[in-house]
């Protein structure tokens, strides 16, 4: 068995009177998982542990083997971040957006961004305000396989879509998958997206987290 | 304890971002303008020295108030930005949260950004002070010579930690140290 992608030993952490419960998990390469669970139930908190700099929790969480701390620059570049509470540039088009941005990145293919925008049918030329919500998630995905992260977080991506915009997302996602090695964790409070996309799926309710059980 | 230390990397990239990133430009020249304006006027009042003051001290603390709040305006475009359409004032640290360059490096750069007028302006203050206390009054008094670095390099140095013009970065350190 390989390095798991993503894990989790025993984290835990409170905010406020919200408290996260001893998390354990270990994610493999490759597939797709998806944490289900009720508004407030604590899914964008333990994502917001991945991803901050610093570290708000107690336990250990490891990225490809190694503890996450201290490595907040190494770890941006390898994991792509899709959430509506992302900040882009607003009155800058999608190219200037990776213009500007893309540079921070070790590794940002300009021309996979062009790429995908186009797979996409996203006018690179569109501003990010003028974007539907659908649009914006489309354009952070193929911001996030640009800077060829290896591991992708889903924050509520396809909340509120329209089954067209969520139907390609998830194409073009599968896509991805299917030629390079990267790794998915979405959160979601829809079940009927879990189930039709996620190959492992686990239930987060008041701040505990169920196994990951295979989505069949 | 934390400690802070240049990345030159990536110092380089944030450098070239802030070169081209222009989306705040209105906000840009205004917070300029002001900056000049403020530590002008905060030069007129901080070259002559403390006994030029006398029973008008206040005048030199408003010197010194003058000069923090400009160089505050100074920095503001290295902490935020408001776009034209929107203007909705949005912390380069949230626009930069999940991008690959750490907190640190970007104060840093700020620091950097507004030390540097600070660094040239307060050895010309103090050579002032002398040379009119000397020229003037024959002696230097003890305030001329600690004031200027203390206004004007050391605090604005803490005030850029714990402001809500800098980068707030004093409640990141606590949790941290």
């Amino acid at each position: 068995m390989g390095t798991a992608c993503l894990e989790f030993e025993h984290v835990s952490g409170k905010k406020g009177k919200f408290r996260l419960k001893d998390i354990s998990f270990s994610l493999e390469a490759g597939f797709i998982y998806a944490i289900a669970g009720e508004n407030g139930a604590g899914k964008t908190t333990l994502m917001n542990y991945i991803l901050n700099e610093s570290p708000l929790y107690d336990g250990v969480i490891r990225f490809e083997g190694e503890d996450i701390a201290g490595r907040h620059r190494e770890l941006m570049n390898a994991i792509g971040f899709v959430s509506e509470d992302r900040i882009f540039f607003n009155e800058r088009s999608a190219l200037q957006n990776a213009e500007l941005l893309g540079r921070f990145y070790d590794d940002f293919d300009m021309e996979l961004y062009k790429e995908m925008l186009k797979q996409m049918e996203l006018p690179g030329s569109r501003t990010y305000f003028k974007m539907s919500r659908g649009e914006k998630m489309k354009m952070q995905l193929a911001f996030a396989i640009a800077h060829k992260c290896r591991l992708l977080l889903l924050d509520e991506a396809t909340a509120g879509l329209d089954p067209v915009y969520r139907i390609e997302f998830f194409n073009m996602l599968r896509h991805r998958l299917a030629e390079e090695n990267i790794t998915v964790l979405m959160i979601s409070h829809n079940t009927n997206e879990i189930d039709k996309n996620a190959d492992y799926v686990a239930i987060m309710k008041e701040g505990s987290l169920g196994g990951f059980d295979e989505n069949i | 304890m934390r400690t802070f230390k240049l990345d030159e990397k990536q110092q380089k990239i944030i450098a070239e971002f802030f070169k081209e990133e222009t989306t705040y430009f209105p906000n840009h020249v205004l917070m300029k303008f002001l900056a000049c304006f403020l530590v002008s006027l905060s030069m007129i009042m901080l070259i002559p020295p403390f006994a030029v003051w006398e029973g008008e001290k206040m005048l030199s603390v408003f010197g010194f108030y003058f000069f923090w709040i400009g160089i505050a305006c100074y920095g503001t475009k290295y902490a935020s930005y408001a776009e034209p359409l929107t203007k909705i004032s949005v912390r380069i640290t949230s626009l930069l949260r999940y991008v690959p360059v750490e907190k640190d490096q970007l104060m840093l750069f700020r620091l950097c950004k507004i030390l540097k007028p600070c660094v040239i302006l307060t050895p010309v203050v103090l050579m002032f002070r002398i040379a009119i206390s000397l020229g003037v009054f024959g002696s230097v008094q003890v305030w001329d010579l600690v004031l200027p670095p203390l206004f004007m390099i050391v605090l604005p140095v803490v005030f850029e930690f714990i402001s809500p013009w800098g980068m707030n970065f004093g409640a990141n350190i606590s949790t941290r140290m």
